[in-house]
């Protein structure tokens, strides 16, 4: 109940209201007292409301209608033909509620009256005190009754309060342990991804000081083996010149030359060093893809192109692109940068491409397009590989998913790459065929400043 | 205002006597049954007491007829001051067309002073009243005992308020007059323009404030 009804409930019963004489008096009550006035001589005796209405009359004849008209005259005249009428207010609260009146059968008038009026008398103190008792037990029933009432209200209200608490508690235990449950699933696998990155970032962090490390000897053994192939030309000139002098030409000679191969010696000596070379550049070209791999130095959150970063990650896998002799065909249009972490991007790339570069031994093709897509950047990754039935498919973004054999893949790569795509507000799909490949297409949200 | 019959001509007003437990109450309702003329006023029904405590409420009627013959009846009711008796003090305060709130004076009942206060705005704004709008008067009773809050002090606190404070002790009859002439003053103020009071009915401020505390017999004598 609310409390506006509440209150509408109690106006009902207002403590206060007006009790009438008829509220306050009944039958029983003034039944007797009227016929004790009729039995000592009166021969009408009636009780009238604040507004002269009849509530109870007796009379000593049986014509009650004539002594209903006799009281009515002298409510509205104030006398009645032949007849001696006497009245005596009933009071409540301060005010006259009705009267009692009294009309004696002879015509004798006031001494008549005297005779009656202890009688008249008592009967008035009890109608009194019978007003008083009743209104005092009428009210004190009310509030009571509207206390309890009111009390029970309040129980009741409070009970069903407690019942709705108790109710929504009973649902919260019950779908506790699948909440729990749920929970703790979220945060395994939020740990895990963490664990994976926290791992990758070590990697990178190692990479890269491994970069800088291999830099330096690789750099001066580079250096070096400049100067050491000038070094060998000029010596190689040398032994020409003094071979080539009369004074030094001896069969013995000759024949330590021959002896010793220095004829193929001083013409190997430049295809090594050249090779060597050629080594040195390749362990450079490797530490530099390294250290753009890694991205040591950017900060996070930046414009990235994605074409370079595609690029990137095909470095990195260079080796294992070449040890397949995989064919990468590379469909790059211009597209503008996006906003994301250049470390997370290439990530993403890199385990899918990983992925492609597992899906065939020979003959294996990737191709690789960027273009626009309304305002989103979409990249495409294909490969001609083994390809995926759909019930694959639809779950190659859950984590520990794999297919591939026990300790060969924990699946969390393109788990990774999900979350790294989707973070930035970007999505995955996924399109394959049983046997004829698959293809990525991920779709970025363009940074438009950086166009 | 508990009704108003116009076909009847007739106005019930109710006031009400706030307070917390034994501040004099019912002893305020008692001194102005003694004081005042019983030719206006009904008797002083007291519905049940125990240990000297009321548990429902008192009542004191008045009656006051109008030159225009609108019959005017005003009942003082007291409620229950013990905490526990809160259900009887929202029935009483409902309709109510005014209110006293009846303090005691001593250090000690500073405490259930206040909190007998907040609990009438809390009762008040449950049955639908505004306590801004309506008619009160605050008495500060049992002045005659030793032991109280000096009357500066009382002026001070209460000054901001803006509110009538009166100094009584009703066991005496001290205060208890001047208490229910500002609260019946303030109550004619609040219902005389809606009921026509002066100029429809032909009762005046005055004359209403007379009818009401027309002095016993016995008091005009002294």
């Amino acid at each position: 109940m609310t409390m506006r009804q509440e209150r509408e409930k109690i106006s009902d019963k207002v403590v206060g209201r007006e009790l009438m004489l008829g509220d306050l008096l009944d039958a029983g009550d003034v039944t007797p007292l009227l016929k004790a006035l009729v039995a000592a001589e009166a021969s009408i005796a009636a009780i009238t409301d604040d507004k002269g209405e009849i509530l109870w009359i007796d009379c000593a004849d049986a014509d009650i209608g004539a002594a209903r008209v006799s009281v009515a005259d002298y409510v509205t005249h104030g006398k009645t033909a032949g007849k001696c009428l006497k009245s005596a207010p009933l009071m409540h609260e301060g005010e006259v509620i009705g009267n009692l009146f009294i009309c004696l059968s002879g015509l004798s008038g006031t001494s008549q009256f005297e005779s009656v009026v202890p009688t008249i008398d008592a009967v008035s103190a009890a109608l009194a005190s019978l007003v008083r008792a009743n209104s005092r037990r009428i009210m004190t029933t009310e509030i009571h009754g509207e206390v309890v009432n009111r009390s029970f209200e309040e129980l009741m209200e409070s009970n069903r309060r407690i019942s709705a608490s108790e109710k929504k508690y009973r649902e919260l235990s019950e779908t506790l342990q699948a909440r729990v449950d749920e929970k703790t699933e979220e945060l395994k696998k939020a740990f895990t991804r963490m664990l994976k990155q926290e791992k990758l970032s070590s990697i990178g962090r190692l990479a890269a000081g491994m970069a800088h490390e291999i830099n330096n000897p690789a750099g001066f053994i580079s250096s070096n083996l400049n100067t050491f192939s000038k070094y060998v030309g000029n010596l190689g000139k040398m032994i020409c010149y003094y071979r080539s002098l009369p004074a030094c030409a001896s069969p013995d000679t000759e024949a330590l030359y021959e002896k010793l191969k220095i004829g193929f010696i001083l013409k190997d000596t430049a295809d090594l060093i050249g090779q060597s070379a050629q080594g040195v550049h390749r362990i450079k070209e490797i530490v530099s893809n390294l250290k753009d791999f890694a991205h040591v130095d950017d900060s996070r959150h930046i414009a990235v192109d994605l074409p370079s970063e595609l690029d990137k990650a095909l470095n990195v896998l260079s080796h294992r692109i070449a040890e397949k002799s995989v064919n990468v065909v590379r469909a790059y249009s211009d597209v503008p940068k996006i906003v994301a972490d250049p470390a997370d991007i290439s990530l993403a790339f890199l385990n899918i491409l990983i992925n492609a570069l597992e899906s065939r031994e020979e003959g294996l093709e990737i191709s690789l397009s960027t273009g626009l897509s309304g305002n989103n950047v979409v990249v495409t990754i294909t490969d001609n590989g083994c390809g995926m039935p759909e019930e694959v498919s639809s779950r190659i973004f859950e984590p520990f998913f794999t297919t591939r054999d026990v300790g060969r893949g924990v699946g969390l790569g393109l788990t990774v790459s999900y979350e790294i795509i989707s973070a930035i507000g970007g999505d995955i799909e996924v399109s394959s065929e049983d046997g004829r490949g698959t293809t990525l297409s991920l779709s970025f949200p363009s940074g438009q400043d950086f166009k | 205002m508990i009704e108003y019959d116009e076909r009847e001509k007739k106005v019930v007003l109710k006031l009400v006597y706030y307070g917390p437990a034994m501040s004099g109450k019912t002893t305020n309702l008692l001194s102005l049954h003694d004081l005042i003329d019983k030719s206006g006023r009904g008797d002083l029904m007291m519905l049940d007491t125990a240990d000297d405590r009321t548990i429902y409420f008192d009542l004191l009627p008045f009656f006051i007829a109008c030159p225009s013959g609108l019959k005017i009846k005003l009942k003082v009711y007291t409620v229950p001051g013990q905490v526990k008796h809160d259900s009887t003090r929202k029935a009483v305060l409902t309709r109510a067309d005014g209110v006293a709130f009846i303090a005691d004076s001593r250090i000690s009942e500073m405490h259930n002073n206040a909190e007998s206060f907040d609990n009438l705005e809390k009762n008040l704004a449950f049955v639908g009243l505004d306590i801004e709008k309506m008619p009160l008067a605050i008495q500060f009773n049992k002045r005659d005992l030793p032991d109280i809050i000096p009357e500066d002090q009382v002026c001070a606190s209460w000054g901001g308020t803006g509110l009538p404070v009166i100094m009584a002790s009703a066991l005496y009859g001290e205060g208890v007059m001047e208490t229910f002439r500002e609260l019946s003053g303030q109550t004619y103020d609040a219902i005389d323009e809606r009921l026509g009071l002066h100029a429809a009915h032909g009762l005046s401020r005055e004359e209403f404030l007379g009818r009401l505390l027309r002095p016993g017999r016995q008091a005009a004598g002294n």
